[in-house]
């Protein structure tokens, strides 16, 4: 027999996921029943091109010669496992179950895991996977990347990337603005605001605040606005840096970025100019040498907005947090509820085009 | 192996075709159409007698109005009075007025009363429900009973769809909010444990 609390907040969750929109209900979720356990892998499309050649010609038919076209698995693997415990007190059986305690604490559980997620899906899914290119030499599907203020020629150039890419469908794009990004662009011709935004859930989840370019624009705080990168090992060469970093970073070149913890750092912005799967290089005045600490901490702070092509972004997660509850002992006069979710997210190429805007300013 | 021995039915006593039985005169052709009209009315007037009486069994017995509280002999069905078909008349309005549920909730002290205070007891009720709507919800007048209305009818347990997915839990939650209620408050059901559809 449950705990009846743990069936309220579930219930209460439930409620919340079905009437709240996130980030994360932008992707294209890969589960349809949302059972998902940690390291489940699922298989999503690639976008890798299809050669096309010519079959025949006025004169008869030519010879077709079989491309590499072959399958490559292209994996969606459900590795991230996030929850939290919380600490509650006992409860007489007067306590109204289906009122304000379990609406409260669903809530808590469902902010704080929500905003975890899509900060997580975001970072690794589309800044990462979608508009970061492994191997690009320019950073083809960023705008803005140093974050000046943003101007409309900005806002169309990522529209025009966007469109630009074979098999993007406009129906199935959308902006995400952090707050202070959406302050930047409200001054654009191209926005037209909805003056009441309304977000579904109530007052959680990510709000529809208008339209840029005809497209809908979403506002949420899970869209960063500061990079952070740990280093391992910097070297020196000709007053030029080049840090050794872990994939995944995000960094493109072009953005600004400061360096502490090092012997020798770099407290003004110093622009990035260019960047490999696990190095970024930027200048640094200083002699040759192989930094002694190479330990250290390379911050860029910059908003990262930008446009998603929903078809091309997935996710596989457990659509409603897990709730358990259980007695502390030893004596305790409270006991402790868990929450947990599983999920993991991919974004193929092209799936995201960032523009950049101050951070935590407007212009 | 003993044998039950058939005993022929005794034969009825039968009348031939035209005869008349004895102590019976033939009544004239008028006379026999009057009957059948007295006949076919009574039918119908009996029916709706019976009807009335159906009706009045489920609110309570009709003996109970006059049988002495300590009688033990099985006690004597009277014929229905004008006034007695008034009471149960008003009882059934102001049960139909105050709801089931607060019947239900009277419990012995109203089902084992006399008919004239059980009347009594309902219009307490009544009056009392009026004050609490005008407490709760200012200037509203009393609530008089609709015609024709019924107490919202109790979700039957065998009827209530038990959700086989979270969506569907969340769907009950709009469409059928007493069973949803009705639902939560099960000791084996926990919409935690359900898949997010199916």
């Amino acid at each position: 027999m449950p705990d009846n609390r743990e069936k309220y907040v579930s219930d209460r969750l439930i409620n919340r996921v079905s009437v709240t929109s996130s980030l994360k209900s932008l992707f294209t979720d890969v589960v349809a029943d949302g059972r998902v356990a940690k390291n489940d892998s699922f298989e999503i499309p690639t976008r890798s091109a299809i050669q096309v050649e010519q079959v025949s010609t006025g004169s008869g038919a030519a010879t077709m010669t079989v491309q590499t076209n072959t399958a490559t698995p292209n994996l969606l693997t459900v590795d991230q496992h996030y929850g939290a415990v919380i600490e509650i007190g006992k409860m007489n059986a007067k306590y109204d179950l289906a009122g304000a305690w379990s609406d409260q604490l669903g809530d808590q559980v469902m902010i704080e895991i929500d905003n975890y997620v899509d900060s997580d899906v975001f970072t690794r899914a589309l800044l990462y996977g979608g508009a970061w290119l492994a191997g690009a030499t320019t950073p083809t599907t960023w705008v803005n990347p140093s974050g000046a203020a943003v101007t409309q020629d900005m806002t169309e150039q990522a529209l025009a990337v966007m469109s630009t890419q074979r098999g993007v469908s406009l129906e199935g794009c959308e902006w995400v603005f952090h707050p202070y990004g959406l302050g930047s662009i409200r001054r654009l011709s191209a926005f037209t605001p909805i003056h009441t935004p309304v977000a579904a859930g109530g007052s959680l989840g990510m709000r529809t605040v208008g339209e840029l370019h005809g497209l809908p624009v979403k506002m949420t705080n899970a869209v960063p606005n500061r990079l952070s990168i740990a280093t391992t090992a910097v070297v020196v060469s000709t007053n030029v840096a080049t840090a050794t970093v872990a994939a995944g970073h995000g960094v493109v070149a072009g953005m600004l970025l400061t360096s502490t913890g090092h012997t020798v750092n770099s407290s003004a912005n110093v622009t990035v100019t260019s960047t490999t799967e696990t190095t970024i290089v930027y200048p640094l005045t200083t002699g040759d040498a192989t930094l002694a600490d190479g330990i250290g901490t390379l911050t860029v702070n910059l908003t990262i907005n930008g446009l998603v092509h929903r078809p091309w972004a997935f996710i596989a997660q457990a659509k409603v947090p897990t709730i358990a509850i259980h007695a502390r002992t030893g004596g305790k006069i409270v006991d402790e509820l868990q929450s947990h979710t599983f999920w993991g997210s991919r974004g193929l190429p092209g799936a995201f085009i960032a523009l950049g805007s101050p951070r935590l300013a407007f212009t | 192996m003993p044998t039950v021995q058939q005993h022929a039915p005794d034969a009825p006593e039968t009348t031939e075709p035209g005869e008349t039985p004895a102590g019976e005169s033939t009544p004239a052709k008028s006379e026999t159409l009057l009957r059948a009209d007295f006949e076919r009315w009574s039918d119908s007037f009996a029916k709706k007698i019976n009807g009335e009486l159906a009706s009045l069994r489920k609110k309570g017995s009709p003996s109970a109005v006059t049988a002495a509280p300590d009688s033990v002999a099985e006690p004597k069905a009277e014929p229905l009075t004008v006034e007695d078909l008034k009471i149960y008349r008003e009882i059934g309005r102001l049960e139909e007025s105050v709801g089931q549920d607060m019947i239900d909730g009277l419990g012995e002290d109203y089902a084992g009363s006399t008919p004239a205070q059980q009347i009594l007891i309902l219009r307490g009720v009544q009056v009392g429900l009026a004050k609490t709507n005008e407490g709760s919800r200012g200037a509203t007048p009393v609530v008089k009973p609709r015609i024709n209305a019924r107490a919202e009818a109790p979700v039957p347990r065998d009827t209530t769809p038990r959700p086989r997915s979270q969506q569907e839990h969340q769907a009950l939650r709009s469409s059928n909010p007493r069973a949803f209620k009705a639902l939560m408050a099960e000791d084996n059901y926990d919409p935690g444990k359900l898949p997010w559809s199916v």
